[in-house]
């Protein structure tokens, strides 16, 4: 089991251009910390270096207390789940989970036993025999796991592991990680681009943004309070408002966040009572089953509102009212 | 990273350098030495009509083939690439045995065929067609089917694989625009197959080109071509300049094709993409 | 769409025809009775198969033939697999240019390999015979490993190497646990196809046999030069069943289509 400290990691494939910028992080001892940001962002290359499958440039990676940067990744005794599964596909279930367990030093019985319970734990040992192309994805992805699992390792690494599967997989996938990682304590990075699987199993999450981390908190605190336009936008915050606009309307704003920017939830916008606060005009109407989205023209411009309301079509007039608490504070990004 | 990968391509390419590509910038030396200019030997080799003369029997050979690999390839790929399950496994074993059989073999069941004696001959004389045999065997003719015969099956692996990678809704659509088959042939089919065509008489031409097999059993002394003539001046003649003068020549032809059919091939095959786009 | 099947079936078969015809007369011919060969043929006799045996140029040319194309393919597949591995896994300074270089040979055309060969290697540094007619075949199979092993490694998840080393194993052990088992149909296709063009050929083989170094193919060539018996016949019959015995290796372990 170990603690992760990362030091000023900095990454980039090609000169002048930057992949990871700087970045710092700690990871506790047996928490599950997920990445959580848009394609592109420089998620895969962290998690490579952490790994060792990608040489460090600058920075370091202190785990437990020993600096790894310059440990060969096959020393490390990391767990890593591919998106590819990347399953051995001249081995059956059985030999792929234990491959790893070859290389320690364990005796015959010991390396059977062990491999067993793995495969117990993971619910794969009817399956032990097959080869990894007689499987379904899901079915691939618990191997995967249970390969990474096997060698106790003292961190595991998840590079969007569920994005292959279907939805309903992946709920059930992403459940059984989490109960896994509750039973072995491991300290766990988790990666990932989608919201609501990133908030459903982790301790803690660092939004990553350009190379950077913009926010690491735990996800209540990620979805009640984001720090930054960007974070905002991409646990669901759709609507900003210029903090110029509250003060002028006399709200209570008095620069304690630095920024220039609030913002608000779409379900927190209500249509039509008395004492509106925006004018405007609805564009769009979308029927999204739990609820209706209006997209309202407004001085402030679009805004979207998630109502319960059915009585507004496009082209009418409509007042928007808010609470002055529904309003959140941003910072300025970069 | 870096000094592994030289540690795993160093041995290879050292051995092509050495063994390959030294020796055969040594051939060219001699030929740009020795003469009063360094074009000296070309321009006597040039300048023998004999010479001149083989140069174009083997261009034309290797033309001719590829046209006749190309005309019965094209029908013959089309109707492969229909086939489904078993005739298909059994035809394209049929194919591929004679690629994978030795070239005497092959040309020598045609110096049988086209012999004085041989089958055709026979077959005309018996029926009173003819009363003296034709000479059909150490001719042009001879050359131009036995390389057929020897090519053949890989231009239809070629188109066999292009045809395959067809969208025959493409066709459909075509068709149901109300198309006439022989068209749609010609302005939907054979664009789209273009690489495979390319690809196939770039094998085709060079090897044709270069073949020393087929145009020693078949073609005798008097026909004589390229590489023919390579292995007389050296073996024979013991005329190391002439043969390697004879080499550079062979090999340039070949490279000037190869670039040249690939550089048209890419040019066809944007166009048939920006087509596509449109 | 009808009329053009039916052109195109009746065009394929006549071909298909005119592909096995002749190699069918060389069978039927290789048991004919008369001292030269004809066809068709007027009694049936094994004499022709006997008198193969007698001949030393067939029979010492066989067995050398069969060496050659052994050692050639695996020098080939022990220069070649390295190579490819490092042009489809590494990080390489123009790829291409070291991708062409390893399929030059292939380029070049064979006579003027013999040639060039023959006129450095032999001539020049003195090499022996055999070691020269060796490095030639070699130069043959390189770029169909090159080739065939190429599109092997590209097909193979590589991220398979890194969960091996994730669990422990160093490169080169995960080179040969994992990467070898999962290329190992093209590297069978590789030395099938290796073994059969450095078997059948001539163009390099004319330069660099002689009275201590026979080859097959070119005992044949020699053989037609001078006589047009049925022997002949027989020898190639030998030769097609050689062929026919490699492609149903390659059928069984690795579907034909691993061949083209
Ligand atoms: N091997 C590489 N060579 C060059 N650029 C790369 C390489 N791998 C990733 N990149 C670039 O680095 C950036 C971050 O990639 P990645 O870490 O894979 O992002 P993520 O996993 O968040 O989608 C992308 O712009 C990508 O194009
Ligand atoms: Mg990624």
């Amino acid at each position: 089991m170990a603690q992760i400290k990362i030091n000023n990691l900095s990454h980039s494939y090609q000169k002048n251009k930057q992949i990871l910028k700087d970045l710092s992080l700690d990871i506790h001892d047996g928490e599950l910390l997920s990445i959580l940001g848009p394609s592109g962002c420089g998620k895969t290359t962290m998690l490579r270096l952490i790994s060792g499958l990608l040489p460090m440039q600058e920075g370091s990676i202190i785990v437990a207390g020993g600096d790894i940067s310059k440990v060969p990744v096959y020393k490390r005794n990391f767990g890593m789940v591919f998106q590819s599964y990347a399953l051995f596909p001249h081995m059956t279930i059985f030999q792929n989970v234990a491959f790893g367990l070859k290389r320690k030093k364990l005796s015959k019985s010991e390396i059977f036993e062990k491999t067993l319970s793995i495969l117990k734990t993971t619910g794969l040992l009817d399956l032990k025999d097959r080869m990894p192309n007689e499987l379904s994805g899901g079915q691939q992805q618990r191997v995967s796991l249970a390969r990474a699992l096997a060698i106790n390792p003292d961190v595991l690494l998840l590079d969007e592991p569920l994005s292959n599967l279907d939805a309903k997989l992946r709920i059930e996938m992403r459940e059984e990680i989490s109960r896994l990682q509750k039973k072995m304590k491991m300290t766990t990075i988790f990666v990932t681009h989608d919201q609501e699987e990133c908030f459903a199993i982790s301790d803690r999450v660092a939004v990553m943004n350009h190379g950077k981390i913009e926010q690491l908190d735990t996800p209540q605190n990620i979805f009640r309070h984001p720090k930054t336009k960007f974070v905002a936008a991409f646990v669901g915050y759709e609507n900003f408002v210029p903090k110029q606009w509250a003060k002028e309307h006399n709200w209570r704003y008095n620069d304690i966040i630095s920024g220039s920017q609030l913002t608000i939830r779409p379900e927190k916008i209500e249509l039509g009572s008395n004492e509106n606060i925006l004018n405007g005009k609805v564009l769009v109407k979308n029927f999204l089953g739990n609820n209706y989205q209006y997209i309202v023209e407004t001085e402030l411009g679009r805004m979207k509102v998630d109502t319960q309301q059915e009585n507004y079509e496009i082209n009418d007039d409509i007042g928007l009212s808010f609470s002055e608490k529904s309003l959140i504070e941003l910072e300025d990004g970069d | 990273m870096k000094k592994r990968a030289v540690l795993f391509l160093l041995p290879g390419l050292l051995l092509i350098f050495i063994l390959l590509i030294y020796p055969v910038i040594r051939m060219f030396i001699p030929t740009f030495t020795g003469g009063q200019t360094i074009f000296s030997n070309y321009q006597s080799f040039f300048s023998s009509e004999n010479n001149v003369q083989i140069i174009f029997r083997t261009l034309f050979i290797a033309v001719m083939t590829t046209l006749v690999t190309l005309g019965l390839g094209l029908p013959t790929a089309y109707w492969i690439s229909r086939l489904s399950g078993r005739w298909r496994k059994i035809i394209s074993i049929i194919v591929l045995f004679p690629i994978l059989t030795n070239a005497v073999v092959r040309n020598f069941a045609w110096i049988m065929i086209l012999g004085k004696n041989g089958v055709i001959n026979n077959f005309l004389m018996k029926m009173h067609i003819i009363s003296s045999p034709l000479t059909l065997l150490y001719t042009n003719l001879a050359i131009i089917i036995g390389a057929v015969y020897l090519f053949l099956p890989i231009m239809i692996t070629s188109l066999v694989s292009s045809y395959t990678q067809l969208n025959s809704e493409i066709e459909e659509a075509a068709e149901v625009l109300g198309s006439r088959p022989i068209v749609v042939f010609f302005k939907i089919i054979i664009p789209q197959i273009s690489v495979g065509i390319f690809t196939g008489s770039i094998l085709v031409f060079v090897g044709a080109l270069t073949a020393y097999t087929t145009p020693q059993l078949l073609g005798g002394n008097k026909n004589m071509v390229l590489a023919t003539l390579l292995q007389q001046q050296s073996i024979t003649l013991g005329d190391w300049t002439s043969a390697s003068v004879i080499a550079i020549v062979l090999t340039v032809i070949a490279f000037i094709t190869m670039i040249a059919l690939n550089w048209v091939s890419k040019v066809i095959d944007r166009r048939n993409s920006h087509e596509i786009k449109n | 769409m009808k009329s053009k099947i039916r052109f195109s079936s009746i065009v394929g078969f006549i071909v298909l025809l005119l592909l096995i015809l002749p190699l069918a007369m060389v069978v039927v011919t290789s048991f004919g009775t008369e001292a030269t060969i004809s066809f068709p043929i007027k009694g049936f006799t094994f004499e022709w198969y006997h008198n193969l045996f007698q001949q030393p140029d067939f029979v010492d040319g066989m067995k050398m033939s069969f060496i050659v194309a052994i050692i050639a393919s695996c020098l080939a597949l022990l220069v070649g697999i390295p190579a490819v591995y490092a042009l489809t896994r590494f990080q390489i300074h123009r790829r291409n240019w070291f991708q062409n270089i390893f399929l030059s040979p292939a380029l070049i055309p064979e006579i003027v390999i013999g040639f060039a060969l023959y006129q450095t290697l032999v001539i020049s540094f003195g090499l022996p015979l055999f070691i020269s007619l060796l490095i030639g075949h070699f130069l043959l199979c390189l770029p169909y490993v090159i080739r065939l092993l190429t599109a092997g490694m590209l097909d193979l998840d590589k991220s398979i190497e890194e969960a091996a080393w994730m669990v422990g194993y160093n490169k080169v052990i995960t080179f040969f646990k994992i990467v070898i088992p999962n290329i190992k149909q093209s590297i069978m296709a590789a030395f099938i196809l290796s073994f059969i063009n450095s078997f059948n050929n001539i163009p390099i083989t004319l330069f660099m046999n002689g009275p201590s170094l026979n080859m097959l193919p070119t005992s044949i060539l020699n053989y037609l030069e001078n006589n047009y018996d049925p022997t002949v016949s027989a020898v190639s019959v030998i030769l097609m069943i050689i062929t026919a015995a490699l492609m149903m290796i390659a059928e069984k372990y690795l579907g034909l289509n691993k061949l083209v």
